[in-house]
Protein backbone atom coordinates (compact mmCIF):
# COMPACT_ATOMS: atom_id res chain seq x y z
CA UNK A 1 0.00 0.00 0.00
CA UNK A 2 1.27 3.48 -0.80
CA UNK A 3 0.91 6.44 1.56
CA UNK A 4 -2.40 7.59 0.14
CA UNK A 5 -3.93 4.15 0.53
CA UNK A 6 -2.58 3.88 4.07
CA UNK A 7 -4.15 7.23 4.95
CA UNK A 8 -7.51 6.20 3.48
CA UNK A 9 -7.43 2.91 5.36
CA UNK A 10 -6.47 4.68 8.58
CA UNK A 11 -9.31 7.18 8.09
CA UNK A 12 -11.67 4.22 7.98
CA UNK A 13 -10.35 3.05 11.34
CA UNK A 14 -7.55 0.70 10.29
CA UNK A 15 -5.09 1.07 13.19
CA UNK A 16 -2.54 -1.16 11.48
CA UNK A 17 -2.41 1.23 8.50
CA UNK A 18 -2.06 4.21 10.82
CA UNK A 19 0.80 2.55 12.67
CA UNK A 20 2.62 2.00 9.38
CA UNK A 21 2.38 5.77 8.83
CA UNK A 22 3.72 6.28 12.36
CA UNK A 23 6.71 4.10 11.60
CA UNK A 24 7.42 6.12 8.45
CA UNK A 25 7.30 9.48 10.17
CA UNK A 26 8.30 8.90 13.79
CA UNK A 27 11.98 9.67 13.14
CA UNK A 28 11.20 13.00 11.50
CA UNK A 29 8.55 13.93 14.07
CA UNK A 30 10.82 13.09 17.00
CA UNK A 31 13.80 14.96 15.54
CA UNK A 32 11.76 18.11 14.92
CA UNK A 33 10.36 17.94 18.46
CA UNK A 34 13.81 17.31 19.92
CA UNK A 35 15.25 20.37 18.16
CA UNK A 36 12.35 22.60 19.19
CA UNK A 37 12.23 21.47 22.82
CA UNK A 38 15.28 21.29 25.03
CA UNK A 39 14.58 18.07 26.89
CA UNK A 40 14.54 14.66 25.20
CA UNK A 41 11.76 13.50 27.54
CA UNK A 42 9.57 16.44 26.54
CA UNK A 43 10.28 15.70 22.87
CA UNK A 44 9.25 12.08 23.41
CA UNK A 45 5.98 13.13 25.03
CA UNK A 46 5.29 15.73 22.33
CA UNK A 47 5.85 13.14 19.60
CA UNK A 48 3.53 10.60 21.19
CA UNK A 49 0.88 13.26 21.79
CA UNK A 50 1.17 14.40 18.17
CA UNK A 51 0.52 10.89 16.85
CA UNK A 52 -2.46 10.48 19.19
CA UNK A 53 -3.84 13.83 18.05
CA UNK A 54 -3.25 12.91 14.40
CA UNK A 55 -5.16 9.66 14.91
CA UNK A 56 -8.02 11.50 16.62
CA UNK A 57 -8.31 14.08 13.83
CA UNK A 58 -7.41 11.94 10.84
CA UNK A 59 -10.86 12.45 9.31
CA UNK A 60 -10.21 16.20 9.11
CA UNK A 61 -7.17 15.58 6.87
CA UNK A 62 -8.29 16.69 3.41
CA UNK A 63 -5.36 15.64 1.24
CA UNK A 64 -2.17 17.50 0.37
CA UNK A 65 1.13 16.85 2.08
CA UNK A 66 0.54 14.41 4.92
CA UNK A 67 4.07 15.12 6.15
CA UNK A 68 3.31 18.85 6.45
CA UNK A 69 -0.05 18.13 8.14
CA UNK A 70 1.61 15.84 10.67
CA UNK A 71 4.53 18.18 11.34
CA UNK A 72 2.12 21.02 11.95
CA UNK A 73 0.58 18.96 14.74
CA UNK A 74 4.07 18.26 16.12
CA UNK A 75 5.15 21.92 16.04
CA UNK A 76 1.84 23.12 17.55
CA UNK A 77 2.33 20.63 20.39
CA UNK A 78 5.88 21.88 20.88
CA UNK A 79 4.73 25.51 21.02
CA UNK A 80 2.17 24.53 23.68
CA UNK A 81 4.90 22.80 25.66
CA UNK A 82 7.25 25.79 25.33
CA UNK A 83 4.48 28.11 26.56
CA UNK A 84 3.85 25.76 29.47
CA UNK A 85 7.55 25.72 30.31
CA UNK A 86 7.64 29.53 30.25
CA UNK A 87 4.67 29.72 32.61
CA UNK A 88 6.07 27.12 34.97
CA UNK A 89 9.85 26.93 34.57
CA UNK A 90 11.30 23.78 36.08
CA UNK A 91 14.83 23.03 37.18
CA UNK A 92 16.03 19.48 36.89
CA UNK A 93 17.25 18.00 40.15
CA UNK A 94 20.25 16.51 38.41
CA UNK A 95 21.30 18.20 35.18
CA UNK A 96 22.65 15.94 32.45
CA UNK A 97 25.97 17.75 32.68
CA UNK A 98 27.38 20.55 34.88
CA UNK A 99 26.42 23.22 32.33
CA UNK A 100 22.97 21.74 31.77
CA UNK A 101 23.80 20.25 28.35
CA UNK A 102 23.34 16.70 27.28
CA UNK A 103 25.72 14.07 28.61
CA UNK A 104 29.11 13.80 26.92
CA UNK A 105 28.22 10.47 25.36
CA UNK A 106 24.48 10.35 24.74
CA UNK A 107 23.13 7.00 23.64
CA UNK A 108 21.21 8.43 20.68
CA UNK A 109 24.46 9.61 19.08
CA UNK A 110 26.27 6.32 19.42
CA UNK A 111 27.47 4.93 16.12
CA UNK A 112 29.47 1.73 16.15
CA UNK A 113 31.18 2.59 12.86
CA UNK A 114 32.97 5.73 14.05
CA UNK A 115 36.08 6.39 16.09
CA UNK A 116 35.98 8.03 19.55
CA UNK A 117 37.46 11.16 17.96
CA UNK A 118 34.68 11.36 15.36
CA UNK A 119 32.11 10.69 18.03
CA UNK A 120 33.48 13.54 20.18
CA UNK A 121 33.36 15.88 17.19
CA UNK A 122 29.75 15.02 16.47
CA UNK A 123 28.79 15.57 20.09
CA UNK A 124 30.51 18.97 20.17
CA UNK A 125 28.90 20.00 16.91
CA UNK A 126 25.48 18.93 18.09
CA UNK A 127 25.91 20.76 21.39
CA UNK A 128 26.93 24.00 19.69
CA UNK A 129 24.02 23.82 17.24
CA UNK A 130 21.46 23.04 19.93
CA UNK A 131 22.69 25.83 22.19
CA UNK A 132 22.43 28.34 19.36
CA UNK A 133 19.02 27.02 18.31
CA UNK A 134 17.78 27.41 21.89
CA UNK A 135 18.59 31.11 21.73
CA UNK A 136 16.25 31.68 18.80
CA UNK A 137 12.57 32.51 19.16
CA UNK A 138 10.28 29.53 18.55
CA UNK A 139 9.18 30.47 15.00
CA UNK A 140 12.72 31.28 13.85
CA UNK A 141 13.87 27.99 15.31
CA UNK A 142 11.09 26.13 13.53
CA UNK A 143 12.01 27.69 10.17
CA UNK A 144 15.64 26.71 10.47
CA UNK A 145 14.92 23.22 11.83
CA UNK A 146 12.49 22.44 9.01
CA UNK A 147 14.53 23.86 6.14
CA UNK A 148 18.17 23.49 7.18
CA UNK A 149 18.18 20.57 9.59
CA UNK A 150 15.39 18.48 8.00
CA UNK A 151 15.93 19.69 4.41
CA UNK A 152 12.32 20.67 3.64
CA UNK A 153 11.57 23.20 0.89
CA UNK A 154 10.00 26.61 1.52
CA UNK A 155 6.53 25.57 0.39
CA UNK A 156 6.39 22.60 2.77
CA UNK A 157 7.81 24.67 5.63
CA UNK A 158 5.17 27.34 4.96
CA UNK A 159 2.46 24.66 5.18
CA UNK A 160 3.84 23.35 8.46
CA UNK A 161 4.19 26.82 9.95
CA UNK A 162 0.88 28.01 8.46
CA UNK A 163 2.60 31.18 7.30
CA UNK A 164 2.97 32.82 3.88
CA UNK A 165 6.03 31.83 1.86
CA UNK A 166 7.51 35.34 2.18
CA UNK A 167 7.33 35.17 5.97
CA UNK A 168 9.11 31.83 6.01
CA UNK A 169 11.83 33.21 3.70
CA UNK A 170 12.51 36.25 5.84
CA UNK A 171 12.40 34.30 9.12
CA UNK A 172 14.81 31.77 7.73
CA UNK A 173 17.23 34.45 6.54
CA UNK A 174 17.21 36.20 9.90
CA UNK A 175 17.50 32.93 11.78
CA UNK A 176 20.51 31.90 9.67
CA UNK A 177 22.19 35.25 10.32
CA UNK A 178 21.64 34.97 14.08
CA UNK A 179 22.76 31.38 14.16
CA UNK A 180 25.88 32.28 12.24
CA UNK A 181 26.84 34.90 14.83
CA UNK A 182 26.12 32.46 17.66
CA UNK A 183 28.13 29.63 16.09
CA UNK A 184 31.11 31.93 15.63
CA UNK A 185 31.16 32.18 19.43
CA UNK A 186 31.67 28.42 19.60
CA UNK A 187 34.47 28.38 17.01
CA UNK A 188 37.07 27.26 19.58
CA UNK A 189 34.86 24.50 20.93
CA UNK A 190 34.03 23.08 17.52
CA UNK A 191 36.26 20.48 15.91
CA UNK A 192 38.50 22.13 13.31
CA UNK A 193 36.68 20.78 10.27
CA UNK A 194 33.40 22.21 11.52
CA UNK A 195 34.66 25.76 12.16
CA UNK A 196 32.86 28.44 10.21
CA UNK A 197 36.00 30.38 9.36
CA UNK A 198 37.68 27.24 8.08
CA UNK A 199 37.76 27.10 4.30
CA UNK A 200 36.23 24.01 2.86
CA UNK A 201 34.26 23.06 5.94
CA UNK A 202 31.05 23.26 3.92
CA UNK B 1 36.84 46.57 6.95
CA UNK B 2 33.65 44.81 5.88
CA UNK B 3 30.25 46.45 6.02
CA UNK B 4 27.21 44.45 7.15
CA UNK B 5 24.72 43.54 4.45
CA UNK B 6 21.21 44.97 4.59
CA UNK B 7 18.31 42.78 5.78
CA UNK B 8 16.93 42.79 2.23
CA UNK B 9 20.23 41.61 0.78
CA UNK B 10 20.47 38.98 3.50
CA UNK B 11 17.02 37.69 2.58
CA UNK B 12 17.99 37.57 -1.09
CA UNK B 13 21.22 35.74 -0.33
CA UNK B 14 19.36 33.22 1.80
CA UNK B 15 16.76 32.58 -0.92
CA UNK B 16 19.50 32.37 -3.57
CA UNK B 17 21.27 29.76 -1.47
CA UNK B 18 18.12 27.62 -1.59
CA UNK B 19 17.50 28.28 -5.28
CA UNK B 20 14.29 30.13 -4.44
CA UNK B 21 14.94 33.36 -6.36
CA UNK B 22 13.36 34.24 -9.70
CA UNK B 23 15.68 33.93 -12.75
CA UNK B 24 15.86 37.71 -13.07
CA UNK B 25 16.66 38.26 -9.38
CA UNK B 26 19.21 35.46 -9.57
CA UNK B 27 20.98 37.11 -12.52
CA UNK B 28 21.03 40.46 -10.71
CA UNK B 29 22.38 38.96 -7.52
CA UNK B 30 25.05 36.94 -9.31
CA UNK B 31 26.26 40.13 -10.99
CA UNK B 32 26.44 41.89 -7.64
CA UNK B 33 28.24 38.95 -6.03
CA UNK B 34 30.98 39.31 -8.65
CA UNK B 35 31.44 43.02 -7.92
CA UNK B 36 30.69 43.40 -4.20
CA UNK B 37 33.21 41.75 -1.93
CA UNK B 38 31.21 42.16 1.30
CA UNK B 39 28.14 40.63 -0.27
CA UNK B 40 30.19 37.68 -1.54
CA UNK B 41 31.71 37.19 1.93
CA UNK B 42 28.29 37.29 3.56
CA UNK B 43 27.05 34.71 1.09
CA UNK B 44 29.98 32.43 1.82
CA UNK B 45 29.29 32.66 5.58
CA UNK B 46 25.63 31.87 5.05
CA UNK B 47 26.53 28.90 2.89
CA UNK B 48 28.85 27.53 5.59
CA UNK B 49 26.25 28.00 8.29
CA UNK B 50 23.71 26.04 6.30
CA UNK B 51 26.24 23.31 5.56
CA UNK B 52 27.01 23.06 9.27
CA UNK B 53 23.32 22.73 10.12
CA UNK B 54 22.88 20.05 7.50
CA UNK B 55 25.61 18.09 9.22
CA UNK B 56 23.68 18.19 12.49
CA UNK B 57 23.25 14.56 13.56
CA UNK B 58 19.76 13.09 13.47
CA UNK B 59 18.59 11.55 16.71
CA UNK B 60 17.54 7.96 16.86
CA UNK B 61 14.00 7.49 18.17
CA UNK B 62 14.15 6.34 21.79
CA UNK B 63 11.18 3.98 21.26
CA UNK B 64 8.36 3.15 18.87
CA UNK B 65 5.47 5.62 18.83
CA UNK B 66 2.91 3.24 17.35
CA UNK B 67 -0.51 3.23 19.02
CA UNK B 68 -1.97 0.26 20.85
CA UNK B 69 -5.67 -0.59 20.53
CA UNK B 70 -6.16 0.77 24.04
CA UNK B 71 -4.52 4.12 23.19
CA UNK B 72 -6.52 4.44 19.97
CA UNK B 73 -9.79 3.72 21.80
CA UNK B 74 -9.01 6.24 24.52
CA UNK B 75 -8.11 8.85 21.90
CA UNK B 76 -11.44 8.38 20.11
CA UNK B 77 -13.39 8.49 23.37
CA UNK B 78 -11.69 11.68 24.54
CA UNK B 79 -12.44 13.35 21.21
CA UNK B 80 -16.10 12.41 21.18
CA UNK B 81 -16.65 13.29 24.85
CA UNK B 82 -15.00 16.71 24.40
CA UNK B 83 -16.94 17.35 21.23
CA UNK B 84 -20.21 16.21 22.80
CA UNK B 85 -19.72 18.43 25.85
CA UNK B 86 -19.07 21.46 23.69
CA UNK B 87 -22.02 20.63 21.47
CA UNK B 88 -24.30 20.32 24.49
CA UNK B 89 -22.99 23.60 25.90
CA UNK B 90 -23.62 25.29 22.57
CA UNK B 91 -27.14 23.85 22.34
CA UNK B 92 -27.92 24.88 25.95
CA UNK B 93 -26.67 28.43 25.35
CA UNK B 94 -28.73 28.68 22.15
CA UNK B 95 -31.86 27.42 23.93
CA UNK B 96 -31.40 29.90 26.78
CA UNK B 97 -30.91 32.65 24.22
CA UNK B 98 -34.22 31.78 22.55
CA UNK B 99 -35.97 31.75 25.96
CA UNK B 100 -34.53 35.12 26.90
CA UNK B 101 -35.51 36.55 23.51
CA UNK B 102 -39.07 35.33 24.03
CA UNK B 103 -39.04 36.74 27.56
CA UNK B 104 -37.69 40.05 26.31
CA UNK B 105 -40.37 40.25 23.64
CA UNK B 106 -43.06 39.50 26.22
CA UNK B 107 -41.68 42.05 28.68
CA UNK B 108 -41.41 44.78 26.13
CA UNK B 109 -44.80 44.07 24.61
CA UNK B 110 -47.02 43.44 27.64
CA UNK B 111 -45.95 46.04 30.21
CA UNK B 112 -47.75 48.90 28.43
CA UNK B 113 -50.97 46.92 28.70
CA UNK B 114 -50.62 45.35 32.13
CA UNK B 115 -48.74 47.45 34.59
CA UNK B 116 -48.96 50.56 32.42
CA UNK B 117 -52.77 50.44 33.05
CA UNK B 118 -52.76 49.02 36.55
CA UNK B 119 -50.41 51.49 38.14
CA UNK B 120 -52.26 54.69 37.28
CA UNK B 121 -55.53 53.07 38.34
CA UNK B 122 -54.04 52.26 41.70
CA UNK B 123 -52.65 55.74 42.08
CA UNK B 124 -55.95 57.34 41.05
CA UNK B 125 -58.04 55.26 43.47
CA UNK B 126 -57.45 57.32 46.65
CA UNK B 127 -57.87 60.58 44.69
CA UNK B 128 -61.19 59.39 43.28
CA UNK B 129 -62.31 58.57 46.78
CA UNK B 130 -61.25 62.02 47.95
CA UNK B 131 -63.28 63.64 45.18
CA UNK B 132 -66.26 61.44 45.92
CA UNK B 133 -66.11 62.24 49.61
CA UNK B 134 -65.68 65.95 48.94
CA UNK B 135 -68.73 65.96 46.70
CA UNK B 136 -70.65 63.95 49.24
CA UNK B 137 -69.68 66.40 51.96
CA UNK B 138 -70.80 69.38 49.90
CA UNK B 139 -74.14 67.75 49.00
CA UNK B 140 -75.02 66.38 52.40
CA UNK B 141 -74.14 69.02 54.96
CA UNK B 142 -74.29 67.89 58.54
CA UNK B 143 -73.49 64.35 57.83
CA UNK B 144 -69.72 64.63 58.54
CA UNK B 145 -69.30 61.02 59.61
CA UNK B 146 -70.46 59.68 56.23
CA UNK B 147 -68.17 62.08 54.29
CA UNK B 148 -64.89 60.58 55.62
CA UNK B 149 -63.33 58.03 53.18
CA UNK B 150 -63.55 54.52 54.45
CA UNK B 151 -60.15 53.36 55.79
CA UNK B 152 -60.45 49.90 54.20
CA UNK B 153 -60.58 51.51 50.73
CA UNK B 154 -57.31 53.38 51.38
CA UNK B 155 -55.70 50.20 52.65
CA UNK B 156 -56.79 48.34 49.52
CA UNK B 157 -55.42 51.11 47.28
CA UNK B 158 -52.09 51.08 49.18
CA UNK B 159 -51.84 47.33 48.80
CA UNK B 160 -52.42 47.59 45.05
CA UNK B 161 -49.76 50.31 44.70
CA UNK B 162 -47.27 48.20 46.67
CA UNK B 163 -47.97 45.15 44.55
CA UNK B 164 -47.50 47.13 41.39
CA UNK B 165 -44.29 48.69 42.68
CA UNK B 166 -42.88 45.24 43.50
CA UNK B 167 -43.90 43.98 40.04
CA UNK B 168 -42.31 47.01 38.41
CA UNK B 169 -38.94 46.40 40.13
CA UNK B 170 -38.80 42.75 39.21
CA UNK B 171 -39.83 43.25 35.61
CA UNK B 172 -37.81 46.42 35.26
CA UNK B 173 -34.73 44.56 36.41
CA UNK B 174 -35.27 41.85 33.81
CA UNK B 175 -36.04 44.32 31.04
CA UNK B 176 -32.98 46.45 31.78
CA UNK B 177 -30.62 43.43 31.86
CA UNK B 178 -32.26 41.38 29.08
CA UNK B 179 -30.07 42.98 26.40
CA UNK B 180 -26.87 42.13 28.31
CA UNK B 181 -28.04 38.58 28.96
CA UNK B 182 -28.94 38.15 25.28
CA UNK B 183 -25.54 39.38 24.13
CA UNK B 184 -23.79 37.16 26.68
CA UNK B 185 -25.76 34.07 25.64
CA UNK B 186 -25.31 34.76 21.93
CA UNK B 187 -21.57 35.12 22.53
CA UNK B 188 -21.48 31.90 24.57
CA UNK B 189 -23.46 29.99 21.92
CA UNK B 190 -21.12 31.14 19.14
CA UNK B 191 -17.93 30.47 21.14
CA UNK B 192 -18.96 26.98 22.24
CA UNK B 193 -20.19 26.18 18.71
CA UNK B 194 -16.87 27.28 17.23
CA UNK B 195 -14.95 25.36 19.89
CA UNK B 196 -16.94 22.20 19.10
CA UNK B 197 -16.21 22.62 15.40
CA UNK B 198 -12.53 23.23 16.10
CA UNK B 199 -12.32 20.29 18.48
CA UNK B 200 -13.66 18.04 15.76
CA UNK B 201 -11.71 19.37 12.80
CA UNK B 202 -8.43 20.76 14.04
CA UNK B 203 -5.77 18.63 15.68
Amino acid sequence: MNEEQLIQAAQQGDLEAFNRLVLSYQGLAYNVAARLLREPAAAEDATQEAFLSAYRHLRSYRGGSFKAWLLRIVTNGCYDELRRQQRRPQTALEPDSPDGDEPANPGWLADLGESPQQMAERVELNRAIQRCLNQLEAEFRTAIVLVDVQGMDYAEAALVMKRPLGTVKSRLARARARLQICLQGFAELLPERFRLDHEGSA
Amino acid sequence: MSTPVSPRDLEQLSAYLDGALSPRATANLEQRLKNELDLARAFKDLERTRALLRRAPQRRVPRQFTLTRQMAGAAQRSLSSGWNSLNWASAAASLLLVLVLIGDFTMNGLPQITFGAAAPAAEEAPQALMVETAEGAAGEEGLQTEAAPPQELFAEADRQVKENETGLDWRGFLVSYARDVEIGLAFLAVITGLAAWRQKNHP
